[in-house]
């Protein structure tokens, strides 16, 4: 069922409101919640569409009066309306007195737009199709908002993708090095625009994951690579797993526990700046060996002089 | 050389029932960059919405240029504050 919306406290005013103050009430609150004003914010523009029908509405003489007299009994008046319109056709067939009237189905023809609130259409029609005092006003439809989730390797990698918007699929390419909550605007495939008006963008916000082993900063990417206490003592060689590959890496002897290294250029991909990436840090994490023989804890006794 | 497509601002002005004297307006104000012949003002394809946004800011809400240019410095300032924030919220995350 369409929600009633109460057109008055719409605007802030009250019934008693002349002409003069819903004009006012309009201009003011279209300042605030003008789609232009509020780019990127989904209640200021249904707030905005809001106000606008209520404007339609209420400086609209014939408009009002209807509002007015059947208020939140709307649906009452549209069965109302149908009855009295098939008397007056019934009326026309038998070349009776009802002929000479105005017609009520062209003053409120459907101009099949839908950019008005369920409410509107069920009101007066699909699309408000009565004359409109401000017919020139062309408005941007409302922006779209809309999350795209990807894996952290996903952001890493220009690749394509097709989303679906209001039963429309849209390829888009994702360019490798998108952040977590940036946002993307596809111009033009938000709502339809109202009265010829463009049509709302679409905002698209990308919501990357968490991964187990990277953790990202920026361009740079942070991992921690498990040593044996072997290797950290007397030095080697390791293979790291990297984003785009395995690397060899070689440890310094006597490297220390928590000790970090930096990889340049083994980071993030940075964002539309192909083949720049950002820095790898690695940490070194030391693995205390475990069930050691009595023979290898002799060894440790007699590393420590004990 | 840069290339430009332009867009004849008559055509931009029918559009928006506006006068062709709010687009030299909007040039001479120096809020976007017109192509103003004398004969003929042309808007740049790259610049035509920002001139849309203008002529609909101007017509559906009486703003004047100067208010214009206004808003558009604040929404700008409005914009780096956000992606500030988003950036912050972004290293935060690192530390929860």
């Amino acid at each position: 069922m369409a929600e009633f919306i109460d057109y008055y406290k719409v605007l802030g005013l009250d019934k008693s409101a002349g002409q003069d103050e819903i004009k006012k009430a309009y201009r003011k609150l279209a300042r605030k919640y003008h789609p232009d004003l509020n780019p990127n914010d989904k209640e200021a523009n249904k707030k905005f569409q809001q106000i606008n029908e209520a404007n339609e509405v209420l400086s609209d003489a014939e408009k009002r009066a209807k509002y007015d007299q059947y208020g939140k009994d709307w649906q009452h008046a549209e069965a109302f309306e149908q009855a009295r319109q098939q008397r007056q056709q019934e009326g026309r067939q038998q070349g009776g007195q009802y002929g000479g009237q105005q017609n009520y189905d062209d003053f409120f023809s459907s101009a099949g737009e839908g950019h008005f609130s369920d409410f509107f259409e069920s009101l007066f029609g699909g699309g408000g199709g009565a004359p409109r005092q401000r017919s020139s006003a062309k408005f941007k439809g409302s922006d779209y908002q809309a999350e795209l989730h990807l894996t952290l390797q996903e952001a890493a990698e220009t690749h394509k993708r097709i989303i679906t918007i209001d039963g429309k699929d849209i390829r888009i390419t994702i360019p490798a090095g998108v952040e977590n909550g940036q946002v993307i605007k596809l111009k033009g495939y938000g709502s339809p625009g109202v009265n010829g008006g463009p049509n709302g963008d679409l905002y698209l916000t990308f919501v990357i994951a968490d991964d187990s082993r990277f953790r990202r900063v920026g361009n740079d990417l942070y991992i921690t690579e498990h040593l044996d206490l072997y290797t950290a003592v007397l030095g080697g060689e390791v293979t790291l797993e990297t984003m785009d590959g395995k690397v060899k890496l070689k440890i310094k002897p006597e490297t220390q526990n928590d000790s970090k290294m930096r990889l340049k250029g083994k980071g993030f991909p940075l964002y539309k700046k192909e083949g720049e990436k950002g820095d790898l840090f690695v940490t070194f994490t030391i693995d205390i060996p475990t069930n050691l023989t009595e023979e290898q804890k002799g060894l440790f006794r007699k590393l420590a002089n004990r | 050389m840069e290339q430009h497509e332009w867009i004849p601002a008559d055509l931009v002005c029918t559009h928006y029932h506006v006068d062709i004297s709010l687009v030299r307006a909007i040039g001479e104000q120096g809020l976007v960059d017109i192509n103003d012949n004398g004969d003929r003002i042309l808007v740049s394809t790259d610049h035509l919405e920002e001139v849309e946004r203008i002529l609909r800011l101007h017509t559906d809400l009486g703003i004047n240029l100067e208010g214009i240019e206004a808003i558009r410095y604040l929404l700008e300032r409005l914009d780096n504050l956000r992606e500030e924030v988003r950036l912050l919220k972004s290293r935060l995350r690192v530390y929860e």
